[in-house]
C-alpha cells in the first residue's frame, strides 16, 4: 500500500506569485462585483457558504483562495483557477455548477484578472466560535485516571466490595436504596449467560455460584470474543459484491486468537499491543494481527489505500480510545482536541504496513498427503504470480517508452493553452491505448523539469498561445540559436532541422528525440533517457512493489498495468486465495513494516488529489503526556505501546466501561466508543476511575475484573429483564436440545439448519449477511460496533415460530425429556415446573404420547420469555 | 415492580428495555405535510443510456462515427460518437420527446412524467454509484434511503415489513448495501425478496410453517402467553408476546399481499407476464397495504449495462420492463394511489454518447456505451411531482449535464421533502456525530414539485 500512497501523496508544487496592483476599481464596481454577487456569492461568501473553502466576497477571500489555492493570479487569466472554472474546460472544476456564465460574463472576468484584479473589498469578519484545542483538552476523559478512595456509606452492611461503596454512595446521596438481592438461582443463570452465553444445566442451577469455575471454562472466551469481534468489525470475507473471490483466507485464526487470549486471560495491555504490532514483539501470537486486516477492502475505488487506512484508524481509535479520530480526516475535529494532522500522523504509521501474500504457517490440520499436495500447488501459484509481476514490470516499462510521443501529445491536447478537445482527452491513439492515469505522471515529469535544458524549449513553446503559436516560435528559436548552451544538444539539433507550426508538432518532435535517444548509445542520448525514464523521473514504475499494488487496483487506476495484465494478475491472486481458503494448514494474517516508512501528507478535506504538508509519525497530540516523540521508524510498535500505556487516560477507562456494559446492559459511559465532548458523560465518574485504576493495578486482567464485578452486591441486585442476543439465543437452543457441538476453533461455517456449533464459529460473509442475523440486530461488520441495537420485530418471532432450525431443537428437546413434563422444564429452563405450569402442560398435552404434540409443547417453552431473557 | 435505579448505580438496562417497548416501525409524524406517503423505486440497474431513452440528441446522430468536440473520462476508454439507434417522438399534451423503447409508457403517461435530464453522480463505477444513489455515500457503509424513510416515518401496516426489496433472482451489484440499515437498527433494513419461481407464501423467509397447522400454532401461542403470564407482567416482556401475535397474523397478511394470483385477469393482462411485470404488480399490492418503501430491481448484477450492442440489449431490456411500468402507473392512477405514491425510475448513472473501445488495446468499437456519471436521465411520477415536465439538460451530445444540474443528493433531498421529511433534520447519532442521508449536501429541487 505504501508505495501507491506515496505516489498519491506526492505533492506537485505550484509556485504562485500574487502581484497586487493596477487600477480599475470602477470596472470592478460596475461589472465584476454585480456578477460575483449574482452568480458566485450563494456558494462562496462568508455570510452563506464557502464551498471548497473559497470566499469571493473579499479580496482576501480569493487571495487566500480555497482548498486548491488562490482563486486567481492577477494579470494571468490562464493561470487563474477562477477563469478555468468559469470557462468550463475542466469537468471537475466547472463553475457555477448549475449554469455556465455567458461568454460576455466570462470575458468580463478575464478582463478583470488581466487588469490585475483590482478589488477594494475588505475581508468580512468571521467570528471563530470554535473552542480552542487547549480548552478541549480539559474534558474529563483526557485527565489522568484517579484512584479515588472508596466513599463512606451509611449502610455498611450492604457493600461486598469497593464497587458497592461507590454505587451505594450515589444511591444514598439521592435518597435511594439498592434493589433487593436476586435469588441464588437467578444469579447462577445470570452468571452463566454473562460469562458463558449459555444457560446453566438443572444441576448447575441447583448448586452454588462458582464464578472462578465459570471463568475457567472454554465457553467464556467464546462468549466474550463475540463482544470484541463486534468492535474489531470481524468478518470472513471482504465486501466485494460481484465476481471473484471474496473470502479472507485464515480470518478465523484471528477469531481463535481472541478466544484463546480471553481464555488464557492474556493481560489486556498485551492483547492491545499484539493486535497492532505482534510482528515487532518477542514471541507474540502473530494471529493477533488479523485485527488490522479483517476489515473491508474497498476494491475498485480510486481511494482504496486511503479507505483501508481509514477503516484501521477508525477501528483502533474508537475501539481502544473511544475517540472518533476519523472525523479528523477532512478537518480538525469539530469537538475534540484532535487536529487533522493527528489523523495523518497515524496514517503515516498505519500506512507503513505491507501485507505479504506468503503468510506464516501456524498449524497443520490436514494429513500429510493433503498438506504436501497443497504446498505444491501453492508454491507453483506463488511462483507464477511472481513471474507475472516481472512480466508486468517489463510490459509497463516498454509501454512508457514506446508511447512517449503519444503521451507528450496527450499532454498538449489536454493543456489549457493548446487544447484540442473540451473536457477530458480520450486515451485512444492510432497506435493503441494509453494507460489511464499515466498522463499525470508525464505532466509531473514536465513540471519537475522546468529548468532542465532538455525541456527549456518545451516550456517556452507551451507558454505561447495556440492562435499565435507560429508567430511566437520564431523569436524562441532565434534565442536558442543565439545561446544554444542553455539547451540540450539533441533538442537544438532537432529544432534546427524542423520548425513546429503547432504545439502538437513540437510534441511530435520531442517524442522523436526521445525515441531516437532510446535507440542510441551516445552520451547525449543516454542523458535524455535517464532524464525521462531514469530513477529521478516520475514516469516509469520504479519498483516491483508499485506494480504489484497496481495489479489488483488496475480497474480504477490503470496507471501502470494494462487491463489484460491486471486481470491476469487478479485471477492469479484469486486462485491463491481460493487455495488458501480451503488449506489443510492455518496461517496468521500478518503484516510487516514497509522498507521505507511513509511520510503522510495532510489531504485537504480528505481528498487524495489535494495533498498538503507532510506530518511526522507520532502519537495523538492530546495524549502527548503518554508519548510525545516523533518516530523515525514506522512507529507502529510505539503507537501500540502508547495506547496500552497505564499513563493513557483513555484505554483502561474504555475497556472497563465495555466490560461493565456487557454485565449491566449499559456502560458507565453510555457511548462506549465515544468519550469525547459529543459522547455521554460518565454516570459515576469516581466508579469509572476506581475500576480503571483497579484494573491496571491488577495486571490488566479481564478475569479479575469480571470476578470483582460479579462479587459485588451491585451486580447481585435484582435487575430488569435483559434479552439474549442472537448468538447466545441460538447456542442456548442447541444446548437444551443436547445438540451443541462443543468443538473449539477452526474454519467458519455458515449458520445453516445443520450447523450445531456455537454461533461464534459461524461464517460471516460481508456481502450476504443473512437477513435473519440483521433482524436479530447482529453487529454489521462494515464498521466497529460497540453497542448493538435492540429491536423487537415480528420477523424475529417468525423465525422462532417457523424456522426448521428452531423446530429441530424443540423436537430434540422433547425426545430428551422422554415424555416427562418435569424433565422438560429441567432441561429447558433449569428448574422444576410449578403446579400452575404442570396444569398447563396437562391441558396442552392431554396425556398424549404423540411426539408432535410434545415437540409443540417443547417449542412453546423455548419461545417463552423466560427462555429468551437473562433474568 | 422492581426499583430501576438511575444510571451509575448498577442495573442500567432500563433504557434499552424501554426502547423495545415502542414498536420501532410504528407510524411517526413527518416534519411537515407530506405530498407522498409511499415510494416505489424502480431501478434500471446497470445504467440505461439517456440518449437512447428520454434525452434525444440529434447532434449525436450527425456526428456518428466522428470524434466529438468534447469528451469526458469514464470507466473505460471510448472513441467516436455513437448515434442512438432508436427513434424519438413527441408524446402527450406536454410534447415530451421519448424514444421508441418507452413509447407505450409515453403514450399513456407522458403528462405524468417528471423527467430530469440533468442528473449527475460522482463516479462511473457501478457499486459506488449504486451506493450513492441508494445510501447517499459511495464508499462507506450508510443506511439506505428506504431505511431512512422507514426510520423517519414508520410504516402503516404492522403485518408487513415497512421496506421491501424485490429482485427477480439473485443480487444486484453492491448487494444488500443497497437496502442496508447500516448503523440504524436492523429492523429498518429492506426485506429482500426473490420474486421468481416461488409461491407467495415462500417469498419471506420463515413466513410459512412447513409443519404445523394454524390451529396448532394458535394453541402454541396461547400456551406461550399463559406460561409468560404465570411469571411476570413486565411491559417489555408483554411487547414480546405482542410481536408473536403480529407474526402470527403476518403469515396470512403477507402471503396475501404477495399473491398476485388473486388479481383479476384484466389486471394481470394489463401488467403482462414478465418478471418485471410481476414485481410491479406486487409493488402496487404492497403500497396499497401501507408498505412505505418498495425497491424494485430489474435484475441481478447490472442488466442495463450495455457495453456491447446497445441496440439489441436495450431493446430487450425495455421490452422486459416497459409494459409493467406503464401498467403500474395506470393502475395506481385508477385506484387514486398515484397521488400519494412517488414512483422513481432510473439507473445508477447513464451511458456515454461515445462508443466503447475494446479492452485489449485493439481499439475495436463495440457498438455499446460505457458508464457515464457526468450526465443521465431519471424520471419521477405521482406523489406530488409536476407531470409532463422536463427538467435540466445535457450538452448537445448528452455527455454531461449542463443546465439545472441535479446531483444524486439533490434528488434524495427532494424525495425526502415529498415525504414530508427535511433531509437536514432526519438524523441519527452514530460514532460521535449526527448522520443524515445527504451527508452535508443536497438541495430540494423545488422546480419538480407540483
Amino acid at each position: 500500500m505504501k508505495s501507491v500512497l506515496r505516489s498519491c501523496l506526492a505533492a506537485l508544487a505550484f509556485a504562485r506569485c500574487i502581484a497586487l496592483g493596477g487600477t480599475g476599481e470602477e470596472f470592478f464596481e460596475m461589472k465584476v462585483r454585480p456578477l460575483l454577487v449574482e452568480r458566485c456569492y450563494e456558494c462562496h461568501s462568508t455570510g452563506k457558504k464557502t464551498k471548497g473553502g473559497l470566499a469571493l466576497d473579499s479580496r482576501a477571500g480569493w487571495q487566500k483562495g480555497g482548498d486548491t489555492g488562490p482563486a486567481l493570479v492577477p494579470g494571468k487569466p490562464d493561470d487563474s483557477l477562477l477563469i478555468k472554472a468559469v470557462s468550463y474546460g475542466d469537468p471537475d472544476l466547472s463553475m457555477p455548477p448549475k449554469k455556465k456564465l455567458s461568454d460576455a460574463e466570462v470575458a468580463t472576468l478575464v478582463e478583470w484578472v488581466k487588469m490585475g484584479a483590482p478589488d477594494p473589498r475588505e475581508a468580512a469578519t468571521v467570528k471563530a466560535a470554535i473552542v480552542s484545542m487547549e480548552k478541549r483538552r480539559e474534558h474529563w476523559a483526557y485527565q489522568p485516571i484517579a484512584n479515588p478512595p472508596a466513599p463512606a456509606v451509611r449502610d455498611a452492611a450492604w457493600p461486598r466490595n469497593d464497587i458497592d461503596r461507590f454505587t451505594l454512595a450515589r444511591l444514598e446521596a439521592n435518597a435511594q436504596r439498592p434493589n433487593p438481592p436476586a435469588s441464588d438461582r437467578t444469579l447462577i443463570r445470570r452468571a452463566h449467560f454473562d460469562l458463558l452465553g449459555l444457560p446453566p444445566t438443572f444441576e448447575e442451577a441447583e448448586g452454588r455460584l462458582d464464578i472462578d469455575a465459570l471463568l475457567a471454562r472454554p465457553e467464556y472466551g467464546q462468549r466474550w470474543a463475540r463482544h470484541w469481534l463486534d468492535v474489531a468489525r470481524y468478518a470472513d470475507t471482504i465486501e466485494q459484491s460481484v465476481d471473484g473471490e471474496r473470502r479472507i483466507p485464515f480470518a478465523h485464526t484471528y477469531r481463535d486468537y481472541v478466544i484463546d487470549a480471553l481464555n488464557s486471560d492474556k493481560p489486556f495491555d498485551r492483547f492491545i499491543v499484539e493486535q497492532i504490532a505482534a510482528d515487532r514483539m518477542e514471541s507474540a501470537d502473530l494471529r493477533a494481527l488479523g485485527f488490522l486486516t479483517v476489515g473491508r477492502r474497498f476494491r475498485a475505488n480510486a481511494e482504496e489505500p486511503h479507505l483501508v487506512l481509514d477503516d484501521r484508524i477508525d477501528t483502533i481509535s474508537r475501539g481502544f480510545l473511544a475517540t472518533t479520530l476519523a472525523c479528523a480526516r477532512c478537518h480538525d475535529h469539530k469537538f475534540d482536541p484532535v487536529p487533522t494532522a493527528d489523523y495523518y500522523s497515524l496514517a503515516g504509521i498505519l500506512g507503513s504496513v505491507v501485507e505479504p501474500l506468503d503468510l506464516p504457517e501456524t498449524r497443520r490440520i490436514g494429513d500429510e498427503a493433503a498438506v504436501t499436495k497443497y504446498l505444491d500447488a501453492r508454491s507453483k501459484l506463488l511462483a507464477e504470480y511472481e513471474a507475472h509481476i516481472d512480466e508486468c514490470v517489463k510490459t509497463s516499462h516498454a509501454h512508457f517508452r514506446d508511447f512517449a510521443t503519444e503521451y507528450l501529445q496527450h499532454h498538449v491536447r489536454s493543456s489549457a493553452n493548446h487544447r484540442t478537445t473540451a473536457g477530458y482527452v480520450p486515451l485512444d491513439t492510432p497506435r493503441g491505448l494509453l494507460v489511464y492515469e499515466a498522463p499525470a505522471r508525464w505532466s509531473a515529469l514536465l513540471a519537475q523539469c522546468r529548468d532542465e535544458p532538455f525541456f527549456q524549449l518545451w516550456h517556452q513553446f507551451m507558454a505561447l498561445r495556440k492562435e499565435s503559436f507560429t508567430a511566437g516560435v520564431g523569436p524562441i528559436l532565434a534565442a536558442m540559436d543565439e545561446y544554444p548552451q542553455a539547451h540540450h544538444p539533441l533538442v537544438v539539433a532537432a529544432f534546427r532541422e524542423k520548425t513546429p507550426t503547432t504545439m502538437l508538432d513540437a510534441a511530435t518532435i520531442y517524442g522523436g528525440i526521445i525515441q531516437a535517444a532510446l535507440k542510441s548509445d551516445s552520451t547525449d542520448a543516454r542523458s535524455v533517457v535517464d532524464l525521462v525514464f531514469g530513477p529521478g523521473s516520475p514516469v516509469p514504475p520504479h519498483s516491483r512493489d508499485e506494480v504489484q499494488e497496481d495489479i489488483h487496483r488496475f480497474l480504477n487506476e490503470k496507471s501502470l498495468v494494462n487491463r489484460r495484465d491486471g486481470e491476469k494478475g487478479n485471477k492469479l491472486r484469486d486462485r491463491l486465495a481460493a487455495l488458501e481458503a480451503t488449506a489443510p494448514v492455518e496461517r496468521a494474517r500478518v503484516v510487516r513494516a514497509s522498507a521505507q516508512p511513509l511520510d503522510a501528507h495532510i489531504l485537504i478535506r480528505g481528498e487524495m488529489k489535494q495533498p498538503g504538508p507532510a506530518v511526522p509519525r507520532r502519537f495523538l497530540t492530546m495524549l502527548a503526556s503518554v508519548d510525545d516523540r516523533t518516530y523515525a521508524d514506522d512507529g507502529r510498535l510505539q503507537l501500540a505501546q502508547a495506547i496500552a500505556s497505564p499513563k493513557n487516560p483513555l484505554t483502561a477507562r474504555v475497556i472497563v466501561n465495555r466490560v461493565w456494559q456487557h454485565h449491566f446492559g449499559e456502560g458507565l459511559v453510555a457511548t462506549p466508543d465515544d468519550f469525547g465532548a459529543m459522547g455521554a458523560k460518565p454516570s459515576n465518574p469516581e466508579l469509572l476511575d476506581h475500576l480503571a485504576s483497579w484494573f491496571i493495578a491488577h495486571g490488566w486482567s479481564l478475569k479479575a475484573l469480571h470476578r470483582y464485578i460479579l462479587d459485588s452486591s451491585t451486580w447481585r441486585q435484582s435487575g430488569p429483564p435483559r434479552r439474549l442476543e442472537f448468538e447466545p439465543l441460538r447456542d442456548s437452543l442447541l444446548a437444551v436440545a443436547g445438540r451443541l457441538d462443543a468443538r473449539a476453533g477452526g474454519a467458519s461455517t455458515p449458520l445453516d439448519v445443520k450447523n450445531v456449533r456455537r454461533a461464534i464459529y459461524g461464517y460471516t460473509d460481508r456481502f450476504r449477511i443473512p437477513a435473519l442475523m440483521r433482524n436479530f440486530d447482529v453487529a454489521n461488520p462494515d464498521t466497529s460496533i460497540s453497542r448493538r441495537a435492540e429491536t423487537l420485530v415480528p420477523l424475529q418471532a417468525l423465525y422462532l415460530l417457523n424456522s426448521p432450525f428452531v423446530r429441530q431443537q424443540a423436537e430434540a428437546l422433547a425426545l430428551r425429556a422422554k415424555e416427562d413434563v418435569a424433565q422438560l422444564f429441567r432441561l429447558a429452563l433449569s428448574r422444576e415446573p410449578t403446579a400452575g405450569e404442570l396444569a398447563l402442560a396437562r391441558d396442552f398435552l392431554h396425556d398424549s404420547r404423540d411426539p408432535r404434540a410434545w415437540a409443540n409443547f417443547a417449542q412453546s417453552l423455548l419461545l417463552s420469555n423466560e427462555f429468551t431473557y437473562v433474568d | 415492580m422492581l426499583q430501576r435505579c438511575g444510571a451509575g448505580f448498577g442495573w442500567l438496562g432500563l433504557a434499552s428495555v424501554l426502547r423495545a417497548e415502542t414498536h420501532p416501525l410504528a407510524v411517526k409524524s413527518p416534519h411537515f405535510a407530506p405530498r407522498a406517503k409511499y415510494v416505489i423505486q424502480i431501478l434500471a440497474n446497470g445504467g440505461p443510456g439517456q440518449m437512447d431513452t428520454f434525452d434525444p440528441k440529434p447532434a449525436l446522430t450527425k456526428y456518428h462515427g466522428q470524434r466529438l468536440p468534447l469528451h469526458f473520462a469514464t470507466e473505460r476508454p471510448t472513441g467516436a460518437a455513437l448515434g442512438s439507434p432508436f427513434k424519438f417522438e413527441r408524446y402527450g399534451q406536454c410534447g415530451m420527446e421519448v424514444s421508441e423503447l418507452f413509447a407505450s409508457l409515453a403514450e399513456k403517461h407522458a403528462d405524468d412524467l417528471c423527467v430530469i435530464r440533468s442528473m449527475h453522480t460522482d463516479t462511473p463505477i457501478h457499486e459506488n454509484s449504486l451506493r450513492l444513489m441508494n445510501c447517499g455515500a459511495s464508499i462507506t457503509a450508510r443506511p439506505s434511503i428506504g431505511a431512512w424513510i422507514t426510520y423517519g416515518l414508520g410504516t402503516e401496516n404492522q403485518n408487513l415489513p415497512g421496506f421491501v426489496v424485490l429482485v427477480p433472482k439473485g443480487m444486484p451489484v453492491a448487494g444488500a448495501d443497497n437496502w442496508q440499515s447500516s448503523f440504524l437498527p436492523g429492523t429498518y433494513q429492506g426485506t429482500y425478496i426473490e420474486t421468481e419461481g416461488k409461491r407467495a407464501a415462500d417469498l419471506i423467509e420463515n413466513l410459512h410453517n412447513p409443519l404445523l397447522t394454524p390451529h396448532e400454532q394458535r394453541a402454541q401461542l396461547d400456551l406461550i402467553s399463559k406460561l409468560n403470564g404465570l411469571r411476570s407482567h413486565d411491559a417489555a416482556l408483554e411487547a414480546r408476546i405482542h410481536s408473536f401475535e403480529t407474526a402470527f397474523r403476518m403469515q396470512t397478511a403477507a402471503t396475501d399481499a404477495f399473491d398476485i394470483d388473486r388479481e383479476p385477469a384484466h389486471i394481470r393482462t394489463l401488467y403482462g407476464d414478465t418478471a418485471q411485470a410481476k414485481q410491479m404488480l406486487i409493488a402496487r399490492r404492497l403500497v396499497e397495504r401501507g408498505v412505505r418503501f418498495v425497491q424494485v430491481w430489474h435484475g441481478t448484477l447490472q442488466p442495463w449495462d450495455s457495453h456491447n450492442n446497445i441496440e439489441t440489449e436495450h431493446r430487450k431490456l425495455a421490452r422486459e420492463s416497459c409494459q409493467g411500468i406503464t401498467a403500474l402507473l395506470s393502475d395506481l392512477k385508477a385506484r387514486g394511489l398515484l397521488d400519494e405514491t412517488l414512483v422513481i425510475w432510473g439507473g445508477e448513472f447513464g451511458r456515454t454518447p461515445t462508443v466503447e473501445l475494446t479492452q485489449d488495446n485493439a481499439l475495436k468499437p463495440t457498438a455499446g456505451r460505457d458508464h457515464n456519471n457526468h450526465g443521465f436521465t431519471m424520471w419521477l411520477a405521482g406523489g406530488g411531482v409536476r407531470g409532463g415536465m422536463v427538467h435540466g439538460a445535457t450538452d448537445e451530445f448528452g455527455f454531461r449535464a449542463v443546465e439545472n444540474r441535479v446531483h444524486v443528493h439533490d434528488l434524495q433531498a427532494t424525495v425526502l421533502h415529498l415525504l414530508g421529511l427535511d433531509h437536514e433534520r432526519l438524523t441519527y447519532r452514530h460514532s460521535g456525530r449526527d448522520f443524515r442521508l445527504t451527508d452535508v449536501h443536497g438541495n430540494v429541487v423545488t422546480e419538480l414539485l407540483a
